[in-house]
């Protein structure tokens, strides 16, 4: 029996959009670029999983595309794509750790296409985008008919491929401070192979130092390792009011691995995920400051 | 609001090679269905289906895709190219001269869509570095793994695009000499 087919509706706005996902509630899913929920429906169509019924196509509501800044602040609307992030002028300045990320999704084809909404609320372990928001504490705006909300994008997940977001919801844009000139940063990722390599594991870090070379901002994401995507405060701590020097980055190296098996407990992979983690860590706290360490 | 109920169908306009084209398509049709199936355009092969190998690669509004993972209803109003487009008046394009120069083609599987990657990367640049070549291809896979012949394939065609495009423009009293790009490809 071959699945269900479902129906495909192309609203012109967000009320239009958000009014007929709520009405739909569980049978409707939000399609940008498609490069997840194509490959999503396709598997359970092999399956013999049950479609859902309506695709809601974003892709032609107005506004929701595009990178802008003002006052320091740098935003970008849920349907742009990884590729034109990559390539965007204000990203590579302000925040060129989330241009590496999106770099390093997919292949061409894919980046032209996926949208860092659709990274974000597709909600994989594995994004590549979001431990380079987490890095960077970026916001969301989310949206439905009544309001918008404002959430960091860390506590959107609740949950491998889960997400707080209610029916009727629709991602506008994620937002984050243009990190300054004194500011170093660095997205490393492990994958099998260089292109369309899902991330066995990355690492976003942002450090900036003071004029005496002192940490004074830490912050240290991984991806694909822990539970839910967050930075890890206990790792940062290590090295803020220090000079990094190697025993310093070495012990936060060390925290970030300890901290993954606190929060995913000794799992099979744990032998080799422990010391890549700790490895990957260090390269990329010291590609932040500067240093080349391959 | 355009709305296709389940199993419903509907009809999609857009620019095929340059040319007009309307094909009726169901809502839950891909890019990949409506080329081979409606129009078939039979020329751009389904390989994985879900965008991993780029054998259904096509320029959408000039930037490489995966025809397996768009919609059809967002093509609608877009301008598509598949390689069914690329040779002009009789001739093949450079690029496919190149592809058989240097063998590029063993079972030919993957051609389409290496062409057609290697198109969008030659029209941002006829001075392509290998590693330029290499990352647009990187979303291509060749089972025949014969990349090195098609990297050189690549390199050859933009090679003798310039010098064409430095001829032409020679002739045409280099008014347009300085405009760099891919020109008339």
């Amino acid at each position: 029996m071959s699945p269900r087919k479902p129906g495909y509706v192309v609203p012109e706005t967000l009320a239009e959009a958000s009014e007929f996902l709520r009405e739909h509630a569980e049978d409707a899913r939000i399609i940008a670029g498609g490069t997840d929920v194509l490959v999503q429906l396709r598997r359970r169509g092999r399956a013999g999983g049950e479609h859902p019924r309506w695709l809601v196509d974003i892709s032609r509501i107005p506004g929701l595309a595009g990178v802008s800044t003002d006052s320091g602040t740098i935003s970008i609307g849920a349907m742009t794509t990884h590729e034109e992030i990559a390539r965007s002028p204000i990203i590579r300045k302000g925040g060129p750790l989330l241009a590496e990320a999106c770099t390093s999704v997919g292949s061409p084809q894919i980046r032209e296409r996926g949208t860092i909404g659709g990274n974000i609320m597709n909600a994989s372990p594995a994004a590549d985008t979001i431990p380079a928001l987490a890095a960077l504490s970026a916001r969301a705006r989310i949206a439905d008919p009544t309001g918008t909300r404002d959430i960091l994008v860390t506590d959107i997940f609740e949950g491998p491929y889960e997400t707080s977001a209610q029916h009727g919801e629709i991602l506008l844009d994620v937002y984050f401070d243009a990190l300054p000139p004194s500011c170093g940063c660095a997205f490393v990722k492990l994958g099998r192979r260089e292109a369309l390599a899902i991330a066995r594991l990355s690492v976003a870090v942002v450090l900036e130092r003071d004029a005496d070379g002192r940490v004074a901002r830490a912050a240290i994401a991984p991806g694909a390792c822990l539970p839910m995507p967050a930075r890890v405060e206990s790792a940062e701590e290590m090295l803020v009011g220090k000079v990094p020097d190697e025993a310093a980055v070495d012990a936060a190296a060390r925290e970030v691995a300890e901290e993954m098996v606190r929060r995913t407990g000794v799992r099979w992979s744990t032998d080799y995920k422990k010391p890549v983690v700790e490895a990957v860590t260090k390269r990329a706290i010291w590609r932040a400051l500067g240093v080349n360490a391959e | 609001m355009r709305e296709v109920g389940p199993g419903a169908r509907t009809t999609i306009s857009f620019r095929v090679n340059g040319e007009a084209v309307e094909v009726e398509v169901a809502g839950d049709d891909r890019l990949i269905d409506v080329l081979r199936e409606g129009l078939r355009l039979t020329g751009t092969k389904e390989g994985c289906g879900i965008g991993e190998c780029g054998a259904c690669t096509v320029l959408l509004d000039g930037k490489p895709v995966n025809s397996c993972l768009v919609p059809a209803l967002q093509v609608e109003g877009r301008e598509v190219e598949t390689v069914e487009g690329l040779a002009k008046d009789g001739r093949v394009h450079p690029l496919q001269e190149a592809f058989i120069e240097h063998t590029a083609v063993q079972c030919g599987f993957c051609t389409p869509g290496m062409l057609m990657s290697a198109l969008a990367l030659l029209r941002e640049t006829l001075d392509p570095t290998k590693e330029d070549i290499a990352r647009a291809i990187s979303g291509n896979l060749c089972r025949c793994t014969g990349y090195h012949q098609i990297m050189s394939a690549i390199e050859d065609a933009a090679r003798k695009m310039k010098a064409a495009e430095a001829k032409t423009s020679k002739a045409s009293g280099a008014s347009e000499a300085s405009k760099g790009g891919g020109g008339e490809c």
